[in-house]
């Protein structure tokens, strides 16, 4: 392999893994990187104090400005403060020698939701799973909102499944407070249109937006076709305008709730026919019981009859 | 080919000074092997040479070098033997090109086209990239050769071939072979594919940090080489 120059790919990587120190905080010893974002590299790291597995991000060397020192702390705070079983838990911070801040959290051996939903078809995935991670994160993010702590980046890459199907909404680096001034930050084809706009305050429903853009994406992948119930939902979560948007993310989780559940949706005004089939599909088994039992009562009575 | 390097405790001045003929030998085939592909690199870029002119001349470069030990004038305080090396290729690019100017004045066949050095395109900073880069390919390759070498001796041509397959892979991100995949074609669990690599790497960053230390005059020299290969602070 030596014989061969080494590839420009291979020369990069191999310059970023040196650039990660061998230790960190003399308790985790770093076991090679799992991947790499906008702001720094996270690696698969060993606790030597309490001997397991973790994941710390570090800030990249060719990234370490004083500002992206800041924002990799402000996420490890913010998702310090972030304590829900859809955020990744942090379990320490600190800085290194050569003054490049990292925290340490939770190891996930996950699949991203981008690549989850490209084979959702091979590994048997239905809408309605889909639709159940959806919520997940709806509930993960407006706990957040909850806490005044907005995203602004949620995208399907930015969505981990874990190994026994739990939903964790990954990557805070552009989190900010509601209130605070939009700064454009997001990526294009999920940021809500008014996010890039500077001078607008930082508002729950863009995530709600990218929310709904995620649905989009998802329910893209699928081939079922969307009803209308559905439909209205989609259209409501992506609307272009805030106003015309739930107003937070607690009312598209119930209305997502409410279709998972077979239950009309608030944005989505029934006809008697939809509202007898969601009755039917609702209590399929019920009816489906009750009618052939009505059958055969009706058989015996007219044979008693002759 | 493995690289046999001066003692990490040697300095590149100390080796470069010695007064036995194979430390100084060792040195200067180390400093070739380290900055060759730098030089060819320069020249071509700077002097607009063809590859092929370019490696003729490096390899003038690198014998009159050392035919008149240009490198043992070196003097750590007054810079990073990097730079003092650019400076000594600099003044030896231009005189061949003088020489060739002369030379076909005469009449004589010039030995480099000056043809080329005329359409010499690059700015300095394109240039410092460039070796820069260069340099780094070749330092690491130098270190992936000791830590084949290594891998060998430990009985660990496995971790070897693990590394080989996933750190010095080419491929874009998403095309790399997966932990899950290497442990597939190695029959190996995902764990211990996890633990070679973490060997070979450890190894690894040894090996850099040593032929460093080789190709550098003193301590503050080696830490600013580390920092300008890895970006970091060496520890």
């Amino acid at each position: 392999m030596t014989d061969a120059p080494i590839g420009d790919r291979a020369l990069q990587r191999l310059r970023a893994q040196l650039a990660a120190p061998s230790q960190v905080a003399g308790r985790y010893t770093l076991r090679g990187p799992l991947g790499r974002g906008g702001m720094g590299e996270v690696h698969r790291a060993t606790d030597a104090q309490l001997e397991r597995d973790v994941a710390i991000k570090l800030l990249a060397t060719e990234l370490a400005a004083p500002d992206l020192a800041d924002r990799l702390q402000r996420e490890s705070r913010v998702l310090a403060r972030l304590e829900h079983p859809g955020i990744v838990p942090v379990y320490d911070a600190g800085v290194l020698e050569d003054g490049r801040v990292y925290y340490v959290m939770r190891l996930v051996d996950g699949v991203r939701l981008d690549a989850y939903a490209r084979d959702a078809a091979q590994r048997g995935v239905t809408r309605g799973d889909l639709l159940r991670i959806v919520l997940r994160i709806a509930e993960a993010v407006g706990f957040a909102h909850e806490r005044g702590v907005v995203h602004r980046d949620l995208k399907p890459g930015n969505v981990m499944i874990g190994p026994f199907g739990e939903v964790l909404v990954l990557d805070w680096g552009v989190a900010t407070t509601l209130g605070a001034p939009a700064t454009g930050a997001g990526t294009p084809g999920f940021i809500a249109p008014e996010a890039a706009q500077r001078e607008v305050a930082t508002d729950a429903r863009m995530d709600v937006y990218s929310l709904g853009m995620v649905l989009r994406d998802l329910l893209g992948a699928h081939t079922e076709p969307v009803g209308k119930p559905l439909a209205s939902l989609l259209a409501t979560a992506t609307a272009e305008r805030p106003e015309a948007r739930y107003a937070s993310m607690a009312a598209l989780a119930a209305d997502l709730r409410r279709w998972l559940d077979g239950e009309p949706v608030s944005v989505h005004r029934e006809s008697p026919l939809e509202r007898a089939g969601r009755f039917f599909r609702r209590h399929e088994v019920a009816i489906l019981l009750l009618l052939g039992y009505a059958i055969v009562r009706t058989f015996i009575f007219v044979r008693r009859g002759l | 080919m493995t690289a046999r390097l001066p003692d990490t405790r040697d300095t590149l001045i100390a080796a470069l000074a010695s007064d036995q003929p194979a430390d100084r030998d060792r040195a200067l085939d180390l400093i070739a092997r380290a900055y060759r592909d730098a030089v060819v690199a320069i020249l071509a870029l700077r002097w607009g040479l063809a590859r092929e002119d370019a490696e003729d001349l490096a390899q003038e470069f690198f014998a009159a070098a050392i035919a008149k030990q240009w490198f043992a004038r070196f003097e750590p305080a007054r810079g990073r033997f990097r730079t003092f090396l650019r400076a000594c290729l600099d003044d030896f690019a231009r005189s061949a090109f003088r020489d060739a100017a002369r030379l076909k004045r005469g009449g004589a066949a010039a030995h480099v086209s000056l043809d080329a050095a005329a359409t010499a395109l690059g700015s300095d900073a394109d240039a410092d990239a460039l070796f820069d880069r260069e340099w780094a390919r070749s330092v690491l390759g130098i270190a992936l050769e000791r830590l084949r070498a290594d891998c060998e001796a430990n009985g660990r041509r496995i971790a070897w071939s693990l590394y080989a397959r996933y750190d010095l892979s080419d491929l874009p991100d998403a095309q790399r072979p997966t932990y899950a995949s290497l442990a597939a074609e190695s029959g190996e669990p995902v764990t211990q594919v996890t633990n070679h690599l973490h060997w070979a790497r450890t190894r690894m960053r040894g090996h850099v940090l040593a032929t460093l230390r080789a190709l550098t005059g003193d301590e503050a020299e080696y830490r600013a080489e580390v920092r300008a290969l890895t970006g970091a602070e060496p520890a």
